[in-house]
């Protein structure tokens, strides 16, 4: 157990917890990525295997990440690597752990630089900055900000004045505590990522058709011509492997499963708090922004004034393109003219910032918990420090974004990583505590009883999912990104460095559990 | 929209929104008392 004096917050209220959880599970995913991943994979079909990965992964790694906090906050520990020493009496397991402290951080740090992007972006439809621009002035702008190569259109210090002033706002946030930051943040960002999402869905579906030419023939497109492209299922796409695994990895994605925040946040409920209605309401919540309302924005925009061809094109060129090339592109065609356009884009920036908030918190969350429970660090204290660290670290995102820095760190730690924690606490939470334990686990408290059929789903289906998933992207695409196959030349030293510093930062985190620890056995020594 | 469009959207969203609409009002009703509006005339 920790060493902490001070006895651990707990939520205010059950309603800010579970906007908290949906909080960290509503990120800019749910509005980019889910639209392009569902339009490369099969369209309506993408739903099939989506919806199989949400109940046999999504759903029961969400009750697991939720028991395994619950249980270690029940014992005084926030974070991961004593979370899983308190289910498995190894000295190996706090290090394990290690994973639950790495992820969060390293993938808080360039979170925060592309949320820091939506924040600028807001501003910029604020004073109507991307207005009038053609797709090509679009492109550039947005080039310029990410690789800072032109300063006649953003000045060099743009960029770090607006990631620092991201930090800033997290680290402040987060240096209130549990109630009075993160939970006062989840209820103000939350209603209003969801009015500001529903909003520009009535718009968007509401929107008059629009010629388009393509191939020289002219063919005019409405919102529902977006909504048939994206729901029209491709039935052979059910039949590819890569589908199915694009389904579960955006399942993994969109819920925040494999991170380190939801246990984190669950270590500060009682043994009386439910966890396995409230899980259930976070996912949902979670599913209704990314499927209904994600679903609904992008494509069935961009299709009308794009044409099929053109939304494809720009789903291929990746989530930047889609959300912050394509869309002001679209806002500034909207009837009614600069005022409309304006306030079109400072709500798509404005509920992407929130969406990026309400999950970059989350993620400051486990390494906070971690010092100020183990080294006796005020709050206040930690997130100054970890502030400052991100602010330095961060900033080498900036200057090489454009050359493989961020991409590096979004894969090992925020996308293969993902999995290897997952698997991990699956198999110490069900296998090693014991699919006993832990069915009595996820009922304490509980407001409903879990279907029985989800205990042999927990024990059996999710871990063998995750197992497969892990070896396939092994094979597919981890080999290959290791031996960086296919990048040029000139982003090796920077993509090499950028792996250095993720070492760095595991050894640091290794180093500090073994301090931790040492601390512990001295104070238990002398009590 | 294609008829098979119009069903696997609305299967989409309906599993959703039932999801959420089903879980959260079993959530205000099983909601413990701090998040219950205190009786009228309560002093705070």
């Amino acid at each position: 157990m920790s060493d902490a004096a001070a006895p651990r917050e707990q939520w205010g209220s059950r309603i800010g917890l579970i906007l908290a959880m949906a909080g960290n599970a509503v990120g800019l995913g749910n509005f980019l990525r889910f639209p392009r991943q569902a339009v490369e994979n099969g369209g309506g079909t993408f739903m099939i295997p989506y919806f199989i990965a949400f109940l046999l992964v999504g759903i029961p790694l969400m009750w697991i990440e939720w028991g395994v906090g619950r249980h270690g906050g029940q014992r005084g520990e926030g974070s991961t690597p004593g979370m899983f020493e308190t289910l498995w009496k190894h000295p190996v397991a706090k290090y394990l752990g290690v994973l639950g402290l790495f992820m969060p951080l390293v993938v808080l740090i360039y979170y925060c630089y592309i949320e820091s992007e939506t924040l600028a972006w807001t501003f910029f439809s604020l004073v109507g900055a991307t207005q009038g621009l053609s797709q090509d002035g679009m492109r550039s702008f947005l080039a310029s900000y990410q690789d800072l190569s032109d300063p006649t259109v953003h000045a060099r210090w743009v960029p770090f004045a607006f990631f620092y002033v991201t930090l800033a706002v997290n680290f402040w946030v987060v240096s209130k505590g549990l109630v009075a930051g993160i939970e006062r943040l989840a209820k103000i960002a939350m209603p209003m990522l969801f009015v500001f999402a529903a909003i520009l869905v009535i718009r968007v579906l509401t929107l008059p058709g629009h010629e388009v030419i393509e191939n020289g023939v002219a063919t005019t497109y409405t919102p529902w011509s977006g909504l048939n492209f994206m729901f029209s299922p491709q039935w052979d796409a059910l039949a590819q492997p890569k589908v199915w695994l694009a389904a579960t990895g955006q399942i993994f994605f969109t819920l925040s499963v494999g991170m380190g925040t939801l246990q984190a946040y669950a270590s500060y409920l009682t043994r009386k708090d439910d966890i396995a209605l409230s899980g259930i309401a976070t996912a949902a919540t979670n599913e209704t922004a990314e499927v209904v309302l994600g679903g609904s924005l992008a494509i069935p925009a961009i299709v009308t004034f794009f044409g099929v061809t053109g939304a494809v094109a720009i789903a291929k060129g990746g989530s930047f393109d889609l959300g912050f090339i394509a869309m002001p592109l679209v806002f500034n065609q909207l009837p009614g003219g600069p005022l409309i356009t304006t306030l079109a884009g400072m709500m798509w920036f404005g509920l992407l910032f929130f969406a990026g908030i309400t999950s970059s918190v989350a993620m400051a969350t486990p390494l906070l918990g971690f010092i100020e429970e183990n080294f006796g660090w005020t709050r206040k204290k930690t997130a100054v420090a970890l502030g400052v660290f991100a602010a330095v670290l961060g900033s080498l995102h900036v200057i090489y974004n454009a050359r493989g820095f961020l991409d590096e760190w979004d894969y090992w730690a925020g996308t293969f990583g993902l999995v290897v924690l997952a698997l991990v606490e699956t198999i110490l939470f069900v296998w090693v505590f014991g699919p006993e334990n832990m069915w009595r686990e996820l009922h304490e408290g509980a407001s409903i009883r879990i279907p029985r059929f989800f205990k042999a789903v927990m024990t059996y289906v999710t871990p063998v999912f995750l197992l497969v998933m892990m070896v396939w992207w092994t094979v597919q695409e981890a080999v290959p990104t290791l031996l960086m196959e296919g990048r040029p030349e000139s982003e090796l030293a920077v993509r090499w460095a950028s792996r250095g510093f993720m070492v760095a930062i595991l050894i640091a985190q290794l180093f500090l559990i073994k301090a931790a620890w040492a601390r512990r056995a001295r104070r238990k020594g002398a009590a | 929209m294609s008829t098979t469009a119009i069903i696997f959207m609305t299967l989409a969203w309906t599993g959703v929104l039932g999801l959420m609409a089903w879980s959260w009002s079993r959530l205000l009703r099983s909601a413990p008392p701090d998040d219950q509006l205190p009786p009228p005339g309560t002093s705070l």
